[in-house]
């Protein structure tokens, strides 16, 4: 109980950093000699009734007020600039920009901004960099009809920042990075899918044969693993292909505030009931399955063994899916958001499933090596209803009012 | 004179640490003179009888043969002593 305590704490201080060290890059780690400024162009698709067009035109006019050597350059979405925004947004879009599908969209230098929330929050930067950096400006480059190399694009300052001890660090990894750690340790924490490894175990533990521990619970555990992350890397493209129409990502923004509810709800309802307990839902499949694998347990033969907890394995985590659909769905969701390349969601998913599974390891190898179980208690899981439901309430609110936030561009 | 009936389930993590609990508060106790368990999946009519509810382990308190209390889920081993009503007991 104690040792679970730490790694909360730990996840949570890590979290905590990483919020605070996304602050902004400060001015002064851009050059500012006294050498000749660089004129700074920027262009500025946009519509002439687009709310927030306005909004980023009245900011420009302060930054051109402020520097003596920008350019603002307005293309409205009419006649060919309509061909010129495709071109531009596809560009960008392959180099890996996240050029969403409005206005306003910004370019300057070696980056594109897509919306004025995002554009105000870094031009100012780039500016200032810019103003005393050689850099490329890949609009004019293109007009210019030359080749755009990778290297002409700058993401120096969106996705990376320099912190002590750690250096230079990309933002967006390390994000998604630890949501995956804290995401699949919070879903692996509910008690759903841990019965059946309790059971397996209490089982096993009395034939204090090692072998066939480790090897029908190891197997359990990795069938488990395999299984979870072929559902998980089901689940990235489905949302990937539904996340085409914004209107989703509202729906899975309610659908995380209603779950993250009913989350806090269980822990509400546990803390006044004070019942921390095993939950016996469905009692009927519940006892036919614990049936089956008692029956495996005593099997003569490994391999008809082996096989049933496979089928088991698989079984239990199709049914648990229900369980815990609230999170897989929400992870999925921020993959999708931040359009990672399919490596990047693979590896992500793996990081995410072998955080799902550690609590299930470590209560597994304590087991496997000492023949005792170590039960982890419900008051944890309460624990996890409540922490997972706060961070669903805010992923939730991010999803429908700050995605932008979400794609780590703070 | 008391009466213990346990119900717990091989897979319940909650059983696991609450049966130890329960076997060291009767262990030294003076007035339980009965204590039964029943596992939820093995003794299916005995417990479905019970209605025990949705949560695991339940401990039903009987004075003589009358149910007096249930005691539903985790508790300390203080806990157990107040609700089993052993509290004034020395023990």
């Amino acid at each position: 109980m104690k040792r679970f305590k730490q790694i909360f704490l730990f996840l949570l201080v890590m979290l905590g950093f990483l919020v605070v060290s996304n602050t902004n890059v400060s001015a002064s780690d851009i050059d500012n000699t006294t050498q000749e400024k660089n004129i700074v162009n920027i262009y500025v698709f946009k519509t002439r009734t687009c709310y927030h067009c306005k909004e980023l035109t009245k900011y420009l006019n302060e930054l051109t007020e402020k520097y003596d050597n920008i350019v603002v350059n307005d293309y409205y979405y009419e006649g060919k600039n309509v061909i010129l925004y495709k071109e531009y947004k596809a560009l960008f879009k392959e180099n890996g920009f996240k050029t969403g599908n409005g206005f306003p969209f910004t370019i300057v230098g070696g980056v594109a901004f897509s919306g004025d929330s995002v554009a105000k929050f870094y031009l100012e930067k780039y500016i200032e960099k810019y103003t005393y950096n050689d850099f490329v400006d890949v609009f004019q480059k293109y007009q210019n009809g030359e080749e755009i190399k990778e290297s002409d694009f700058d993401k120096s300052i969106i996705e990376e920042i320099n912190l002590p001890i750690f250096g230079v660090i990309n933002i967006k990894n390390v994000s998604l990075s630890l949501i995956a750690i804290i995401l699949g340790f919070l879903d692996g924490i509910n008690p759903c899918a841990m019965w059946i490894l309790i059971l397996l175990i209490s089982l096993l533990i009395p034939t204090q044969d090692k072998k066939k521990i480790w090897l029908l619970g190891g197997t359990f555990l990795l069938t488990s693993g395999v299984f979870y992350f072929i559902m998980m890397l089901g689940w990235v493209s489905l949302v990937k292909v539904i996340m085409a129409k914004s209107v989703f990502l509202i729906i899975i923004g309610i659908f995380a505030i209603c779950t993250g509810g009913y989350n806090l709800y269980k822990y509400i309802k546990s803390v006044i009931k004070k019942e921390d307990g095993c939950e016996v839902t469905n009692a009927k499949q519940k006892r036919t399955l614990t049936k089956k694998i008692k029956g495996l347990v005593n099997e003569k033969s490994i391999f008809i063994a082996l096989g049933g907890i496979i089928l088991i394995a698989i079984i239990v985590n199709f049914i648990e899916l229900a369980c815990s659909a609230g999170m897989p769905l929400l992870f999925s969701n921020i993959l999708a958001i931040n359009e990672v390349s399919t490596f990047a969601e693979i590896s992500y998913t793996i990081l995410y499933v072998i955080f799902f599974l550690i609590d299930d390891f470590i209560v597994f190898f304590i087991a496997a090596s000492t023949l005792k179980i170590k039960a982890v208690s419900n008051k944890i899981s309460k624990y996890s209803n409540l922490i997972g439901g706060i961070i669903m309430l805010i992923l939730g609110i991010l999803m429908l009012f700050f995605p932008n936030i979400l794609m780590f561009s703070f | 004179m008391k009466k213990i009936v346990l119900v717990t389930a091989v897979w319940c993590t909650s059983c696991i640490i609450m049966r130890p609990r329960y076997l060291e508060v009767i262990k030294n106790s003076n007035t339980v003179k009965e204590f039964n368990e029943y596992d939820f999946d093995d003794d299916e009519e005995i417990v479905d009888k019970l209605k025990i509810g949705n949560k695991l382990p339940v401990a039903i308190i009987y004075d003589g043969e009358e149910e007096v209390s249930r005691i539903i889920g985790e508790k300390s081993i203080n806990e157990l002593k107040g609700l089993i009503g052993l509290k004034n007991e020395e023990i």
